[in-house]
């Protein structure tokens, strides 16, 4: 799993460069985002478009760093593969994160 | 398993990067079954979610995250649905859970009424039997002696697709 950034005003495009958000890849996931933020990164953007598939523990990652982003930023989402869509309509969370259809963000 | 046809069959150790590999090739077995049905991603979609949560359950709870202990999972075809038997010889499954489980009642998402400053109720785990609820048509529990089977049922007709594989039992 790879994680490229890219700025974009205040906000910092974060890519998961990665086919699965899964149990083998969760930890590491949320330890890597949340250095990020430690690192001042404090307006994220997760591009999930390289991601096909994302299990409970990748979910529960995600929303592990929400929290500790939200903090005293934002984070919010951009682009899950219908696959993901379906993980996160199927657990609500849909209704709890910010999720942008799209790039480059408005 | 002895009433349909046997699509594929594997056997992993209890570690979570062995589990994605090995969904792979089941969802693939799945898909040859399914060209040109309508519904095929839904299905596969479905089979590769529940699946992973099933198995990563086991893992967890089962193994307690221990690392070489092994799963056996069988596929097989039936009329107009799959059916995956995963054995393990781990702990037995809670028994309030197992039944829940299996008779497909309420497993609640972890949260359900979080407001957006209330972060610390924002529950970070707990879907993962929400998720093999909302992907299987049927899921069983038993146990025989110290094995432990889980059986995960995924019909066709759920996605628009009526038909039986021709052939099948």
């Amino acid at each position: 799993m790879d994680l490229q950034c890219q700025e974009l005003g205040e906000r910092t495009l974060v890519t998961v460069d990665a086919d699965r958000l899964d149990a083998a890849v969760a930890d590491e996931f949320k330890r890597r985002v949340i250095d990020l933020a430690e690192a001042g990164k404090q307006r994220i953007v997760l591009d999930l478009s390289p991601v096909k598939f994302i299990d409970s523990s990748g979910l529960g990652a995600v929303v592990g760093v929400f929290k500790f982003v939200e903090r005293c930023g934002s984070l919010e989402l951009a682009c899950p593969s219908p696959p993901v869509q379906k993980v996160f309509n199927l657990t609500r969370m849909n209704r709890i994160f910010v999720i942008h259809e799209s790039l480059p963000l408005t | 398993m002895a009433w349909g046809t046997l699509l594929t069959t594997h056997t992993i150790k209890s570690r979570f990067e062995e589990v994605g590999p090995m969904v792979d090739r089941v969802v693939a077995a799945c898909c040859q079954r399914l060209v040109g049905y309508p519904g095929s991603d839904d299905i596969s979609d479905a089979i590769r979610l529940g699946l992973t949560e099933a198995v990563n359950n086991i893992i967890e709870h089962s193994y307690r995250m221990e690392p070489d202990h092994r799963l056996i999972i069988e596929v097989e075809g039936r009329r107009a649905k799959f059916v995956i038997l995963i054995r393990d010889m781990g702990r037995p499954f809670p028994e309030p859970l197992a039944t829940r489980l299996c008779a497909m009642g309420p497993v609640r998402p972890p949260q359900t009424g979080f407001e957006p400053d209330d972060l610390e109720h924002l529950s970070e785990g707990g879907w993962g039997l929400m998720l093999m609820q909302g992907t299987m048509d049927q899921i069983k529990v038993t146990r025989t002696g110290r094995e432990n089977r889980l059986i995960l049922e995924k019909k066709f007709e759920n996605c628009g697709c009526d038909a039986a594989i021709a052939g099948d039992p």
